[in-house]
């Protein structure tokens, strides 16, 4: 058997293709399957990577429960005591795929080693286009979990605004959080960019402090070109996000701290409680 | 041109850094004659530096001068609601620098005492007459962007800001207490030092009053005692969303950062401070920033413009270029913030009607 680890995935889609194709391809890794939610895992995984969404998710988690190995799954988009019960069996760790972005990665170790000293605040916001579907579970969760995750203080309060800006539906969420040692964390997440916007998304995240202020723009890098039909955006070029994924969840894979892993539900649902009833929640 | 004479009240870090260069710059239209400030030392300093022939310990000696066209009201906020009735009842018009009061309350009297007494009023919301806010809401105006949906901006300022300008004046601060700006005895903090910029911005942009607010604000400078860093979201009357994150007390170097950001139901836009500011420099020790320029813009233009044109609205007796309701409205933002902010609660905003005719 080669030493590299022994890597399985399972989910269906783009994300769990991509993910399975940076496995395959990685030196670091070997895969032993894709598998879709609910399969038997293939022999000799050491670790699952479970890229399921929505409602494919507790099914994954449930069958490879058994198998008490090692889980990195994404967010968890129910919060119900189904969805505790799968995240406390086992060993399983959330993992938001914001991280498959080099930049995050570099701004979240910078962030959670102190860089920022006393920490004031973070500011994130992800904007997509108008129209996009489903953008509590492909757009917030994954930046509610990266900003929960940059720092350790638990949360006191949280109060979203959901509003209904551009599409008829329920489109931009604002959300405010206060730590229990007073940090301010602001979120923002929208589909609220014209279908002629330059760029598909924007992501942006800032943390303050008494010693440094980080700002990261991942999305920032395009290439801008102006013709004579207007501008067009070109990022093509960027680098694949799935490499840079599975790295950070083999890493997070060693770092299981379940009280954290129930706080983020704990946060999520606060953050929807707070959504329906247009109310500040305690936590 | 006939010059206006101008009275300065208050000498301190707005009027060195802003009003006093602008009343300077315009020299033509302007005179300015006397300074009154609390410090006397202060008052005489600017008086002699800016060619003032007066120069008072007390504001009212200086409102009893009979030349004077107008006085410009440069004092902390808790000052302005005292001060601007006397100037109005001693018949003088008024431009006051922002925000307008410490409460609602105050800021109907100051309007009510402006009309009451026949004088001008106007605030200086700088930003209202700073190019690049004004050039976004032109587009807004022609439509380029529909209907305003959102608007955020966040704000970042270095504590040591002033200090790398070099106009640090000193903020007054009286025997036995912290200066103003951290005292909780005389300001509510950056819901209205400076976030009242954007409380004031996003409705301009917006066009529409606040329905209610959420705040979260905190203190992370050890010797404040009022909040410092304030995050709200805004929720207007037709549903469209205010939002800002304002962040006081930054690293020193850090640069005066505006990211604005306005979101429309057919387009956006977006105008920062490119990238951080327009003058880096590199080392082998990173990048530092010299001089931050995007203020010095900002002081140059927006405050020249906003002195010359309630000057020629007082001399060619028009309405002012800002009536002073839109600034008592902002203020209703920001108070419901601070309010928020205390209680933990989201605050409702009563409606309310502007005065008839402009004062």
């Amino acid at each position: 058997m080669s030493d590299r680890q022994q890597l399985a995935v399972v989910g269906t889609g783009d994300i769990a293709s991509n993910v399975a194709e940076a496995i395959r391809y990685s030196t670091a890794y070997a895969l032993t399957g894709s598998v879709t939610p609910g399969s038997a895992l293939p022999s000799g995984t050491e670790t699952v990577i479970c890229v399921a969404e929505s409602n494919d998710q507790l099914t994954a988690l449930k069958a490879v429960a058994d198998a008490e190995l090692p889980v990195v799954t994404l967010p968890l988009t129910t919060t119900d005591a189904t969805a505790r019960a799968a995240l406390g069996h086992g060993r399983v760790v959330q993992v938001s795929p914001l991280r498959g972005f080099v930049a995050l990665e570099a701004f979240r170790a910078d962030v959670r080693n102190g860089a920022a000293g006393k920490p004031y605040g973070i500011f994130g916001a992800h904007r997509v286009r108008q129209g996009s579907s489903d953008l509590f579970e492909k757009v917030g969760l994954p930046l509610l979990h990266f900003a929960f995750d940059l720092f350790a203080e638990p949360l006191a309060r949280v109060q979203t605004t959901r509003a209904s800006l551009f599409a008829g539906g329920p489109d931009a969420w604002f959300v405010i959080a206060r730590g229990a040692r007073d940090l301010l964390l602001t979120l923002e997440f929208a589909a609220s960019l014209s279908p002629s916007a330059p760029a598909s998304e924007q992501i942006l995240l800032e943390a303050t402090g008494d010693a440094a202020v980080l700002r990261v723009e991942p999305t920032r890098q395009v290439i801008e070109v102006s013709g004579g039909t207007g501008a067009t955006t070109d990022i093509g070029w960027w680098p694949e996000l799935a490499p840079v994924f599975v790295d950070a969840a083999v890493q997070t894979i060693g770092i299981h701290e379940p009280e954290r892993e129930m706080a983020f539900l704990d946060f999520v649902a606060a953050v929807r409680e707070s959504a329906e009833t247009g109310q500040p929640v305690n936590l | 041109m006939r010059r206006l004479k101008v009275g300065l009240i208050g000498a301190g870090t707005i009027a060195n850094s802003a009003h006093l260069p602008a009343i300077a710059h315009l020299h033509e239209e302007l005179e300015l004659v006397a300074v009154a400030d609390i410090r006397p030392e202060m008052a005489e300093k600017a008086a002699k530096e800016y060619g003032a022939e007066a120069w008072y310990g007390d504001y009212r000696q200086l409102l009893a001068r009979p030349d004077i066209d107008f006085v410009d009201i440069c004092t902390p906020e808790f000052l302005h609601h005292e001060q601007v009735i006397a100037a109005a009842e001693a018949g003088k018009h008024i431009h006051c620098e922002k925000p307008m009061s410490a409460t609602v309350t105050e800021a109907d009297e100051m309007i009510a005492a402006a009309r009451r007494n026949n004088v001008k009023l106007m605030i200086g919301h700088s930003r209202r007459f700073t190019p690049r806010y004004q050039k976004i809401r032109a587009a807004i105006e022609r439509g380029e962007i529909g209907e305003v949906k959102l608007v955020r901006e966040n704000e970042r300022r270095a504590a040591s800001m002033y200090d790398a300008l070099n106009v640090w004046a000193g903020y007054w601060t009286p025997e036995g207490s912290k200066p103003w700006i951290a005292s909780a005895q005389f300001t509510q903090g950056a819901a209205l030092t400076n976030a009242v910029h954007e409380t004031d911005l996003a409705r301009w942009f917006a066009g529409q009053d606040g329905a209610s607010v959420y705040a979260e604000a905190r203190i992370t400078n050890p010797e404040g005692e009022v909040p410092d860093m304030i995050s709200y979201t805004i929720t207007f009357q037709n549903g469209a969303i205010g939002a800002a994150e304002v962040v006081n007390q930054l690293p020193t170097g850090y640069p005066y950062f505006h990211m604005m950001e306005v979101f429309g139901s057919q387009g956006s836009i977006r105008a920062t401070d490119p990238p951080m500011s327009p003058y880096e420099i590199w080392t082998a020790q990173g990048m530092r920033f010299p001089t931050n320029f995007a203020l010095l813009i900002h002081v140059d233009i927006a405050y020249v413009n906003e002195l010359q044109q309630f000057a020629a609205s007082v001399r060619e007796d028009t309405p002012v270029p800002l009536d002073p309701w839109e600034a008592r409205q902002a203020i209703a933002l920001s108070v419901a913030a601070v309010e928020s902010s205390r209680s933990g609660q989201i605050v409702t905003l009563p409606s309310a009607s502007r005065p008839g005719g402009a004062a």
